[in-house]
């Protein structure tokens, strides 16, 4: 299910003398079934471009299409519901919107509200929990009792219960502990390998970016800058300068390496395992061109 | 132990009588209390009688004025409810807490708190102002600032965040991190004794997370303000004069920055990110190279990879 925007423009307080526009006139394609990265600064219209994929936000001008569904200005909210259940978004800071009296409440909720049956209900909660890392034992706990780390699970639990086509996440590890983190973004890049789940992920960790996307796009001032694989946006000095992007911490050193001691690894290094295999690889040649001089 | 100091020393040298000798370890030991801004006393907390999970299980800390103290930690420790006991958002089911001297209670809770200021993680639902600048305005308000003295303090406080050229949106309608940026702009400019920061720039971008920390360095030297931050950043750790690790509602150690990182792999438990180098270190030895045990920074991990490539 391919995803267009085009000509997209959304205002807030259209019409009002503190009128914004967040996005302008903004065109993109996101392919099935790959993991998606947006990246950009602070302000330059990331979120406002992913509260359109379930028309939380309806463009002010232009056209979203959803593989056949279109959103427009004028798309009625009551023909909303089907596409909410296709595209499961987990926004920044979800823990704020739970709700639930228990965890099992709060879960089920999604699917009750899709005519899911209680006990059918209650075991997409039980599995989806297991899913985040949380055992059944949580299932009859008050949300609220829980760290902020773990109801931001229990939060993305309940996005994930709709069993989503599309997931799109807002910087869904902002200010979980780096092994919070790697868990949930494994389980993500799970669901997009294995479920083949479309994953769009806002985030400003570059090593997020390196490790798991397929396909960059790059925001600037509410428009796209650049779309392309991660090794080609980290090979762009420009676009990373103008948009106060910083290269992974791999191709930083990498980068340091063939400026003191000019040393050329031939690849872009975006894990540690990359670069230790190319430093290896780098050696060995120089090595034997040595023995042949 | 008795603490006997210069002034009390000098005085029984000198004999005098002793009401005066008195009135000076009176204050020496006054002095010696308000010198530590923060002390937890056995401090405990668990959200109901029923629930006998201790969120604090009995911590003890105690915190200078103009200390930048760092608390680490997984999800879950008790990093956030600590902070929170601090300014009595949580007040604790045992245990006692001092805050620049003065005992804190259901009646001087409001007294202390404002010598605190807190941002919060996701400070949406810390903002009053109609605008950015308005609300950085609202803390000045309250403690009857001059309406010029406060217009400087604002619009300074809202450059030094690149928040200037949005002084008059609304709060709702900001990204995450330019929320963030203006919430930090909140304490720059009424500038509290005690600063506490929860994941405070964990939405900002690497440079505006460093120039958000570097505002923050400069108005501690300058006031000689106390700082307290949770955060998963290494870096930011690494800057601090001292870790505070929390495990399970216990801290469960105390240290200095380099201290603390000589736990290598065990941080990653401990809620921080390991060291890139030592994350390469890794990766280079699973591929046959024989890099060093010791923890090598960035430039020594460079140094020794240049020694071993001449060698080979």
């Amino acid at each position: 299910m391919d995803i267009q925007f085009k000509n997209v423009s959304y205002t807030y307080e259209a019409g009002t003398p503190i009128q914004h526009t967040a996005l302008n006139n903004l065109n993109l394609t996101i392919k099935p079934h790959k993991f998606t990265a947006i990246i950009g600064k602070t302000g330059s219209g990331k979120s406002t471009l992913v509260q359109h994929l379930n028309a939380l936000l309806k463009p002010t001008e232009g056209v979203v299409r959803i593989g056949n569904r279109s959103i427009t200005p004028t798309t009625g909210n009551t023909q909303l519901k089907a596409l909410r259940k296709m595209v499961g978004t987990v926004f920044q800071f979800p823990e704020a919107q739970l709700f639930g009296q228990t965890i099992a409440e709060d879960i089920m909720f999604g699917p009750k509200n899709y005519g899911v049956k209680p006990d059918e209900a209650l075991a997409i909660a039980e599995r989806t929990l297991k899913m985040v890392g949380l055992d059944a034992s949580y299932l009859e706990r008050s949300p609220f009792d829980l760290s902020g780390g773990q109801q931001r699970r229990v939060a993305i639990a309940g996005v994930l219960a709709l069993e989503p086509e599309i997931l799109v996440l807002d910087e869904p590890t902002a200010g979980l502990d780096p092994k919070g983190q790697h868990e949930l973004m494994q389980l993500f890049s799970r669901l997009n390998t294995e479920m083949g789940t479309t994953i769009i992920l806002v985030t400003h960790q570059m090593e997020q970016v390196a490790e798991y996307a397929d396909d960059v796009i790059v925001m600037e001032e509410g428009t796209v800058a650049k779309q392309a694989s991660p090794r080609e946006i980290f090979s762009d000095s420009d676009i990373l300068a103008n948009n106060y992007l910083n290269v992974p911490r791999t191709v930083a050193f990498s980068n340091e390496l063939a400026k003191a001691y000019g040393w050329n690894l031939s690849d872009m290094p975006l894990t540690t395992d990359d670069l230790a295999v190319d430093l290896m690889r780098y050696f060995k040649a120089k090595k034997e061109a040595r023995y042949e001089g | 132990m008795v603490f006997i100091s210069q002034k009390v020393r000098n005085a029984l040298m000198k004999g005098v009588d002793s009401a005066i000798i008195e009135r000076i370890l009176m204050e020496t030991s006054e002095e010696r209390m308000t010198k530590n801004i923060i002390e937890m006393a056995d401090v405990s907390f668990r959200y109901t009688e029923e629930n006998p999970d201790l969120i604090l299980d009995n911590v003890n800390l105690s915190i200078e004025k103009g200390e930048w103290v760092t608390i680490i930690g997984p999800n879950g420790s008790g990093k956030s409810t600590l902070t929170k006991t601090m300014n009595g958002l949580i007040l604790p089911s045992d245990g006692k807490i001092v805050i620049d001297g003065t005992e804190m209670t259901e009646e001087n809770l409001w007294s202390v708190r404002r010598k605190i200021g807190m941002v919060f993680q996701n400070p949406e639902n810390q903002f009053v102002g109609a605008t950015v600048e308005d609300d950085v305005a609202f803390g000045l308000e309250n403690i009857g600032m001059a309406r010029d003295e406060m217009k400087t303090r604002v619009k300074d406080a809202l450059l030094r965040v690149d928040m200037w050229d949005l002084a008059d949106r609304q709060p709702a309608n900001l990204s995450g991190g330019q929320k963030q940026r203006a919430a930090i702009a909140g304490i720059i400019a009424s500038r509290p004794e005690i600063i506490v920061l929860d994941e405070a720039t964990s939405m900002l971008d690497p440079l505006g997370r460093q120039i958000v920390f570097d505002t923050i360095k400069d108005i501690k030297q300058e006031d000689n303000l106390t700082i307290i931050s949770i955060t998963h950043d290494i870096n930011e750790a690494l800057e601090s004069d001292r870790i505070v690790v929390m495990e399970k509602g216990k801290i469960v150690a105390v240290g200095t920055p380099e201290e603390i990182f000589a736990y290598g792999e065990r941080l990653i438990d401990l809620g921080l990110e390991v060291p890139f180098s030592e994350t390469l270190k890794t990766s280079l030895r699973d591929v046959g190279f024989p890099v060093p045990k010791e923890y090598l920074t960035d430039e020594r991990m460079m140094e020794w990879l240049w020694i071993y490539n001449s060698k080979m």
